[in-house]
């Protein structure tokens, strides 16, 4: 913070500041990326581009009269004067005029932010335009159909919407809704998570090598950033398939001031898609989406976000009752944002403040036999500061998770918790801009973890761009003390018991990946990246014959490598991508009573979510006004534990009687891990048409199919009946959407 | 496109046989019983069908060589029931294990496979300890070729004697009841020599049956009908990985076995068991009573300390809190409800 003071002075000694946000004119949207410049009849002065709320800082800027030019494609661009004294810091909010609707998809092409090949680091900004090129079940796009389709990032499959994100489970993943917690946003059926592709500005997706803003999660960030509403002229939309419902609106509360923005969506997949599909889909899941954007005044803008989400399902393919083995959980949160400028600084100001809450359940509706929840509230205070084309990031942060679960035995070291687990810290990071197209990034996070004690862990990004060449790298350090466990042995299961490091040591990662991204041509960009994560302190079930699912904790460790490889081609009508993700992901695990058995206690192991080989094919076109998408995905096969034979066991530790004792039934296990399911694969199809009707009304039509050649692909088996649950089959779908 | 079209001929595959298949026919679990005058084994055929029920006929012949003699006899197979959980096939045979004698044992399939196991069946075990002694410690030797001590305990079979008025006044008490309660002595027997030895401390017990007492609602004067002394002395066999007979560690498949060509354990020994009833100074020093100190039926001024098993709260009985709980109680967390069902009541 003192830095941080201090270059704020040093910045002012002398110069001046311009500063503002970014948006555009007709619906009070921030356009990200916008170009900022400060220009003087000699050229340019200082330049920059605006982040995602619109917001840019040239700083450091010499006291004379230069002309403010805004541009972004789509757009007017705007010009002012700007007469800029020592020790100014002047604010200029500017609202961009469209310039029409034709040029819409080229501005998005041109100045976007993502793209399947621009991954910096680890890092990757998805924008709605994107998630809508994948085909999905219904006229709405949805950010995880995106996500499914990125290399080192594998799914169990269509049920259960779990992320592993290059070898981190899905409770390592940090995942924030403008900046609220969410605990498990992905729905119970894998094409949808609470995130629709309608109400995203950006989501940024560290699959690694995260910096120093983000903490509390050893494998990724998923940081998602929702649109405000149109602050002009009220609209909505509403959209139907045999999937899903779901409706949208939004509008001025005040015009040109404050929006508001809601969003809710219902699944129709048991009522309707079932159906059709020659097998039950007993799935329901649906979210809530609101939000308030007020722009109080010039330097002051403040949203309110809230979301509920609601899961059910039973994920071994039966039909639902009463007494059904289900999953159920609810996501809650609600939270505001405060973006302020100072007048007298030349800083950006955020604070967030939410509230979230998860609930979870498993068993019957009536009598669920395990519970679990997490919930609490997150303060935090972000600082920026501009510092010619460096940058300095700051702030604190106070956490304090509480984490509850019921589990019936079923974990035998963690039955009935409480637990809160108080997670105050703070964080440096400056951005440095050394020259030659290379800029650096340390960063240090201070955390209390717990009771497990203080803890630093320095985090550094460096990215350097030269011509048509770039090369990036991150490392870090990350620590966990919030901790889900699953059972590893059951991919049916998806029950995550939420409790704080159970053996006493903080779950810990050290990351460290190197990309290297080729704009080969203006319309070919390829990328590979490699990297590598050091797992310390993740739990895993103790490996037992009894054919059951209540085992002991075990304390293991690991590493994941990889490989990640992108193809993007960008033509006028033309768009598609190719990637290939390698992943070698192995833990170990001692366990003293597995030494007769194998021959050693310490028993290294795939997890049933290291899948070698993954490539996706996503080719999109406009073909007499239709668009048409296509993907294909390909995954070798997971890992699972194959079974020798089953009998019966008696303790004898006594003079037992065994025409009375009736024993206990018996798995002999092959060794852990040991055997590979069929690989998965699958083409999914999808043509849309807009039609735009009188008075403004656009209504849009889909026709589309997953797995069109019907690949029975394995879900889940049982190996005790042998009972076997596949993915979707084909599956025909049509819906509409009706935009007002 | 061509990544595509190798990459789908490559995973056409779409079936999966999670079996890999054992070659051992059997698990056995037993042990021949120089106590008994009919030995018996549990016979499993390991297959790949999940359950404890083998309901149907058992591809097996069991036999015994008496290794020493040359005896040799055929077992014969009862399908038993066990309720809720199917049938089970025991072999058994009527005959007494000698003592220091070898046997094998073999269950064969038709096809010639078969598991088999040896053992040795222990000598005499030899118990030597004073039930006369005027001490709540008692030192008690085994003699004789005993490798393994299994489940050595001492069972105090007690007697609850409720108290005289018990609640509400004018209830019925309930019949004497003898609650056995088992007091393990594994981890307190050493080897002294080639004999093993260890040290009965009746009023630590006490202790241990007391609350166990409590712990079932029953009031904790305590009448000490008898005493047992119990252990199987058991063949070499019989020792578990630390000695520990932690049910998760021995389900493993081979951590406690000695069968060959299977699974299971069968071993050999001899269930000791030697009862007495301490005098009564020894069992007042260790915290029995020796006499019911009033009738069961309502007398006044003749009370017995009684502590209810429940904890004073909101929930109780504005008569049960009357008569148990002080006024001046403060309710404390988790105090919600009785704990457990109340003697009498």
């Amino acid at each position: 913070m003192l830095v941080t003071l201090c270059l704020t002075q040093a910045a002012q000694a002398q110069t001046g500041t311009v500063r503002g946000f970014v948006t555009d004119k007709s619906d009070g949207q921030a356009l990200p990326g916008a170009s900022v410049a400060l220009v003087v009849p000699s050229g340019l002065a200082a330049g920059t581009a605006a982040d995602n709320d619109g917001y840019y800082a040239l700083t450091r800027v010499e006291p004379g009269r230069y002309i403010l030019r805004i541009t972004y494609l789509g757009y007017e661009p705007y010009q002012q004067p700007v007469d800029l004294k020592a020790d100014d810091i002047l604010t200029r909010n500017v609202a961009l005029v469209p310039t029409g609707n034709e040029l819409e998809g080229v501005v998005v092409e041109d100045q976007r932010e993502g793209g399947a090949a621009q991954i910096i680091a680890g890092a990757q900004t998805v924008t709605p335009r994107e998630i809508e090129r994948i085909p999905s079940l219904d006229v709405s796009g949805d950010l995880v159909r995106y996500l499914q389709a990125m290399p080192g990032i594998v799914t169990t499959g269509d049920r259960g919407g779990q992320l592993y994100i290059r070898g981190g489970e899905p409770s390592q993943n940090l995942v924030l809704l403008d900046g609220m917690n969410l605990y498990k946003p992905f729905h119970v059926l894998g094409f949808y998570s609470a995130f629709p592709s309608d109400i995203l500005q950006t989501a940024d997706v560290y699959a690694g090598g995260f910096g120093a803003k983000y903490s509390g999660r050893i494998s990724s960030v998923i940081d998602v950033a929702t649109r405000n509403g149109n602050n002009r002229r009220y609209e909505g939309a509403v959209s139907a398939s045999p999937f899903v419902t779901t409706a949208l609106v939004e509008g001025p509360v005040s015009k040109g001031r404050v929006s508001f923005l809601g969003s809710a969506r219902v699944s129709t997949v048991e009522q309707v898609a079932s159906q059709y599909v020659d097998r039950p889909l007993p799935y329901s899941f649906g979210d809530f989406f609101g939000k308030i954007h007020a722009v109080i005044a010039d330097n002051h803008r403040v949203s309110f976000s809230f979301i509920h989400t609601y899961d059910s399902g039973s994920l071994d393919g039966g039909i639902r009752t009463d007494h059904s083995n289900e999953i159920r959980w609810y996501n809650t949160a609600y939270g505001f944002r405060y973006l302020i400028l100072p007048k007298h600084h030349p800083i950006l100001g955020e604070v967030l403040f939410s509230v979230s809450r998860l609930d979870e359940e498993l068993g019957p509706i009536e009598e669920p036999t395990r519970k679990s929840g997490i919930r609490g509230f997150n303060l935090s205070v972000n600082v920026t500061q501009n510092y010619g084309k460096s940058e300095y990031d700051w702030g604190f942060f106070f956490r304090t998770p509480v984490l509850e679960a019921d589990l019936g035995g079923a974990y035998q070291d963690v039955d009935f918790t409480y637990k809160r687990s108080p997670n105050p810290g703070a964080y440096f990071q400056p951005d440095l801009y050394v020259g030659h197209g290379l800029r650096l990034r340390p960063g240090l996070v201070g955390q209390l973890v717990g009771q497990k004690g203080f803890f630093f862990e320095p985090r550094f990004r460096a990215i350097w761009e030269h011509g048509r060449h770039r090369v990036s790298g991150a490392a870090g350090i990350y620590r966990q003390d919030v901790v889900g466990l699953t059972d590893r042995r059951d991919v049916t299961n998806i029950f995550t018991a939420w409790t704080d490091s159970p053996l006493g040591r903080a779950s810990r990662a050290v990351h460290a990946l190197l990309g290297y991204n080729l704009q080969a041509t203006g319309w070919l960009d390829l990328s590979a990246e490699g990297y590598y994560k050091k797992l310390d302190g993740i739990y895993i079930g103790e490996w037992t014959a009894y054919p059951r699912f209540t085992t002991h904790l075990k304390e293991a460790w690991g590493n994941v490598k990889g490989l990640d490889l992108r193809l993007e081609i960008r033509r006028p009508n033309f768009y598609g991508f190719v990637n290939y993700g390698l992943t070698f992901v192995k833990y170990k695990a001692i366990q003293e009573s597995l030494r007769p058995w194998f021959g050693t206690d310490e028993i290294p192991f795939r997890p049933p979510h290291d899948r070698r080989h993954q490539v996706n094919v996503l080719a999109t076109t406009k073909i007499k006004g239709f668009d048409l998408s296509v993907r294909w995905n390909f995954g070798s096969g997971l890992p699972y534990t194959q079974v020798r034979a089953f009998d019966g066991f008696i303790l004898m530790d006594g003079p037992v009687d065994v025409f009375k004792e009736p024993g206990t039934s018996r798995v002999i296990y092959d060794r852990p891990f040991g055997g590979v399911l069929p690989t998965y694969h699958r083409l999914d199809v999808s043509v849309d048409r807009r039609f735009t009707l009188p008075h403004g009304v656009g209504l849009t039509l889909q026709a589309g199919a997953v797995n069109v050649y019907d690949r029975a692909n394995l879900f889940a088996l049982d190996l005790f009946t042998l009972q076997r649950t596949d993915q979707l089959p084909f599956v025909p779908t049509v819906g509409l959407k009706v935009e007002f | 496109m061509f990544t595509a079209t190798l990459l789908l001929l490559c995973g056409c595959e779409t079936g999966v046989n999670p079996y890999v298949g054992d070659s051992k026919p059997f698990t056995l679990w037993g042990y021949m019983d120089a106590s008994a005058d009919t030995q018996k084994v549990r016979v499993f055929t390991v297959e790949q069908r999940i359950g404890l029920d083998r309901s149907g006929p058992i591809d097996a012949h069991v036999t015994s060589v008496d290794l020493d003699t040359g005896e040799r006899r055929e077992w014969k197979d009862s399908l038993v029931a066990f309720p809720g959980l199917g049938n089970g096939h025991v072999f058994w045979s009527a005959f007494r294990a000698q003592h220091g004698h070898r046997y094998r044992l073999e269950v064969k399939r038709s096809d010639g496979a078969a598991s088999s196991v040896r053992v040795k069946v222990p000598s005499v075990a030899d118990v030597q300890f004073n039930p006369e002694a005027i001490s709540y410690q008692l030192p008690v030797r085994i003699k004789g070729d005993v490798p393994n001590l299994v489940g050595l305990e001492v069972i105090y079979e007690g007697v609850p004697v409720y108290p005289a008025n018990p609640y509400p006044v004018g209830t019925k008490a309930p019949p004497s009841l003898v609650v056995p309660v088992h007091v393990s002595y594994a981890d307190r027997v050493t080897r002294d020599g080639p004999d093993w030895a260890f040290r009965i401390d009746m009023k630590e017990d006490f202790i241990a049956v007391a609350s166990e007492y409590q712990r079932d609602c029953l009031p904790k004067l305590i009448v000490l009908a008898r005493a047992k002394l119990r252990f199987l002395s058991a063949d070499s066999s019989w020792a578990p990985p630390d000695g520990d007979f932690d049910p998760d560690k021995l389900v493993e498949p081979t951590t406690f076995t000695n069968v060959e060509n299977g699974y299971g354990f069968f071993g050999a020994g001899q269930t000791v068991s030697v009862s007495w009833v301490p005098p009564q100074s020894v069992q007042e020093m260790s915290g029995y009573a020796t006499s019911v100190p009033c009738s069961t039926g309502p007398a006044p001024g003749c009370e017995i300390e009684f502590e209810p098993c429940f904890r004073c709260s909101e929930a109780l009985t504005p008569e049960i809190r009357a008569l148990y709980c002080p006024v001046a109680s403060k309710r404390s967390p988790g105090s919600s409800g009785l704990r457990a069902r109340t003697p009498g009541f």
